[in-house]
C-alpha cells in the first residue's frame, strides 16, 4: 500500500489534518455553528471563482473570502440571536450563488481542481502548507488551552479575569477559516466540512470533560482518516467519500454504544431498586 | 438541480420565443468546437454558424442559457454530436427536435466501460463522415446552393485525407504504441492508427480517482516505458502531474478539441492545425 509516494503523502496529510481540523472545528461546534464548516467550504469556492475571474491568486482570495464569510456568520448569529444558524444558511446561499455565476467566467479545469481536491493528489507545496498550518494550530491550542477552556466555561468570568476574549475568539475564527480554505483545496470541501464537526460530535458522545473531548476528537478524526484511506485502498473506493462515511459510521456506533450503556445502567438501577424494596 | 433550473428557464422563456430582436433564420447552431469547424468548412458563407459551448468550457460541463435556447428556436438548424455528449439534448423544447441533426450518424462507435464513447471527431476519417452527413443535411436545408456545398466538401475531404495519411505514416514509424492521456477521449484516434490509450479518467473528465486506479496507471507507465503523460487544457492537470511526479516522466498537453481557447482561435487554429500539433506531440512522446 505504501509503495508509492502519493500514498505516503496521503497518510501524512491524513494525520496532520486529522489533528488540526477538529482542534479548530470544535470551537464551531461549541458555538452551535456546526454547519459553518460547509458554508465556509463553499465560500472558499466562491473565493476561488473570484480569484480566477479577477486573475488573482485563488488560494489567497479563498482564504480571504473564508475569513470574511465567517465574520458575516458571526455577525448574523448575533443579529438573529436565537436562530444562530440563519447566518450559516445565508452565507452558504450567497457563496453557492457567487461561485456559480463566476465559474462560468473562468476555465472549468482550474475550478474543478479546487472543487474536487483529493488527498491522493497533494503537491509538495500543499504538503508544506499543511505541515505549517498544523504546527500553528497545535501550538495555539496547547499554549492557550487554559484561556480557551475558561472562555468556553464562562465568557464573562474570563473577561473579568483578564483574558482577551475578543482577541482569542478572533484568532480561533481566523484559524478555522484558514484551515477550511486550505483544506478545501487540498482534500476537497466534503472532507473538510465533515471533519470540522464529526470528530467532535463523536467525542461529545463520551460525555467527558473538555480536555478529554478535545483529545478524543483528534484521535477519532485521525482514526477515521487513516481507516478511511485504508478501506478505500483495499475496496477500491474514492478516499474522500470513504473517510466521511467512516466518520459517520463511527458516530453511529458511538451513539448505539451509548444507548446500550444507558440501557444496562437503567437495568442495574431497577434491579438494585428491586433488591432494596424486597429488603 | 441542473435539470430543474433549465426547465424553469425554459418555461419562463417560452412566451418570449419568436420575439428575439436578432433574426436567426439564417443561422446554424453547433453544439461545440469540432462540429463548428466541420460545419463551417462546408457551409462557407451561405449560413452564419454559431458555436454554443463558450471558449474555454468543457462541453461535458456546458448547459445552454435561456437566450441560447431562444436563439436555437429561431434558427435554421442545430447540429449536435449526439452519443450522449450533449446531456442537455433531451431537455430542449419539442419544436427544436425537428431542426436538430446529429452529425455522427452511421459512424461506427466504440465503447469504454460499456458506455458509448462520444469523441468520434478525433479520427480524421470520422471527421470526413461527419462532413458527409453535414452535406446531406444541407442538401435538405438549401438545395439551391448544393453544388457550392459539394465543392467545399470535396476540398475539405482532400485536406482531411492528407491529414489521415500523415497520421498513418508517422504513427506506423513509432516504436512505442502507448499513449497516456488524462481522459479517455482518444479512443477513435488510437483505434484508427494502432495505438493504445491508457487513461487516467474515464469518459467524464472530472472525478476523484481511487488509490488503485492511480497505482495501476503508475505501473503501466513504468511497464510500457512511457515518456510523457498527456493532459488537456480544459481538464484539471493535477492527476497527470501527480503520476508524472511519481514516475519521473514529462507532462505535455494533447488537445481533444472539445473547445479551443481564445488565443488559439485568434491565432487561426482549426481542426487541421490542432490535429497536426497533436501528431507532432505524439511523435515526440512515442519515438
Amino acid at each position: 500500500m505504501l509503495t508509492y509516494k502519493f500514498m505516503q503523502i496521503a497518510f501524512v496529510v491524513a494525520i496532520l489534518l486529522g489533528i488540526s481540523i477538529p482542534l479548530v472545528g470544535s470551537s464551531a461546534v461549541f458555538k452551535r455553528l456546526s454547519s459553518s464548516g460547509d458554508a465556509l467550504a463553499h465560500s472558499s469556492l466562491a473565493g476561488v471563482a473570484i480569484g480566477l475571474a479577477a486573475g488573482l491568486n485563488p488560494l489567497l482570495i479563498s482564504i480571504i473570502t473564508c475569513i470574511v464569510s465567517f465574520f458575516i456568520i458571526e455577525l448574523l448569529r448575533k443579529k438573529f440571536n436565537k436562530y444562530s444558524e440563519v447566518g450559516v444558511a445565508v452565507v452558504l446561499s450567497a457563496a453557492i450563488g457567487i461561485a456559480g455565476i463566476l465559474s462560468s467566467f473562468t476555465s472549468a479545469s482550474n475550478f474543478d481542481s479546487y472543487l474536487f481536491g483529493s488527498i491522493l493528489l497533494i503537491s509538495d507545496t500543499e504538503l508544506y502548507i499543511t505541515i505549517g498550518l498544523t504546527v500553528v494550530i497545535v501550538l495555539f491550542s496547547v499554549i492557550f488551552y487554559p484561556q480557551i477552556f475558561a472562555m468556553l466555561y464562562s465568557v464573562n468570568e474570563s473577561k473579568v479575569s483578564g483574558i482577551k476574549v475578543n482577541l482569542l475568539t478572533f484568532v480561533q475564527d481566523l484559524l478555522l477559516s484558514i484551515t477550511i480554505a486550505i483544506g478545501a483545496k487540498i482534500v476537497g470541501s466534503l472532507v473538510v466540512s465533515s471533519l470540522v464537526v464529526l470528530p467532535t460530535a463523536i467525542a461529545l458522545q463520551m460525555k467527558k470533560g473538555y480536555k478529554f473531548t478535545m483529545i478524543a476528537s483528534v484521535l477519532f478524526s485521525v482514526g477515521a482518516m487513516i481507516s478511511g484511506l485504508v478501506i478505500a485502498y483495499y475496496a477500491n473506493l474514492k478516499p474522500g467519500a470513504t473517510i466521511v462515511t467512516v466518520s459517520v459510521a463511527l458516530l453511529l456506533l458511538m451513539i448505539i454504544y451509548r444507548g446500550i450503556l444507558t440501557m444496562i445502567n437503567n437495568h442495574k438501577l431497577k434491579q438494585s431498586e428491586k433488591i432494596k424494596s424486597q429488603e | 438541480m441542473k435539470k430543474s433550473s433549465l426547465l424553469i428557464t425554459l418555461v419562463t422563456l417560452l412566451p418570449l420565443v419568436g420575439c428575439g430582436q436578432s433574426d436567426n433564420s439564417n443561422t446554424i447552431y453547433t453544439s461545440f468546437y469540432p462540429i463548428y469547424d466541420l460545419t463551417k468548412r462546408i457551409v462557407g458563407d451561405k449560413f452564419e454558424v454559431k458555436n454554443l459551448t463558450p471558449v474555454g468550457t468543457e462541453p461535458h460541463d456546458y448547459e445552454p442559457k435561456a437566450s441560447e435556447v431562444a436563439g436555437m428556436s429561431d434558427s435554421k438548424a442545430l447540429f449536435l454530436n449526439g452519443l450522449g455528449l450533449e446531456h442537455w439534448e433531451d431537455e430542449l423544447p419539442e419544436n427544436l427536435s425537428k431542426k436538430t441533426y446529429v452529425v455522427t450518424e452511421d459512424i461506427e462507435t466504440l465503447s469504454i466501460d460499456n458506455v458509448t464513447d462520444p469523441h468520434v471527431w478525433l479520427s480524421p476519417k470520422n471527421a470526413i463522415k461527419e462532413m458527409s452527413n453535414i452535406l446531406s443535411t444541407l442538401k435538405e436545408l438549401d438545395v439551391a446552393n448544393y453544388s457550392y456545398y459539394e465543392d467545399n466538401y470535396n476540398k475539405a475531404v482532400t485536406e482531411f485525407n492528407a491529414l489521415d495519411a500523415e497520421f498513418k505514416t508517422t504513427i506506423d514509424g513509432l516504436s512505442n504504441k502507448y499513449l497516456v492521456v488524462s481522459h479517455a477521449a482518444f479512443g477513435y484516434l488510437c483505434n484508427e492508427y494502432g495505438l493504445t490509450q491508457i487513461y487516467v479518467r474515464g469518459l467524464e473528465p472530472d472525478d476523484e480517482p481511487t488509490s488503485k486506479e492511480l497505482e495501476a496507471i503508475i505501473e503501466q507507465v513504468n511497464t510500457y516505458n512511457i515518456t510523457t503523460i498527456f493532459y488537456e487544457e480544459l481538464v484539471s492537470p493535477e492527476i497527470s502531474k501527480k503520476i508524472a511526479d511519481e514516475t519521473g516522466v514529462k507532462t505535455d498537453t494533447l488537445n481533444p478539441m472539445e473547445g479551443l481557447e481564445q488565443e488559439e482561435l485568434d491565432a487561426g487554429e482549426n481542426y487541421l492545425t490542432v490535429m497536426r500539433d497533436n501528431l507532432a506531440k505524439i511523435k515526440e512522446a512515442c519515438k
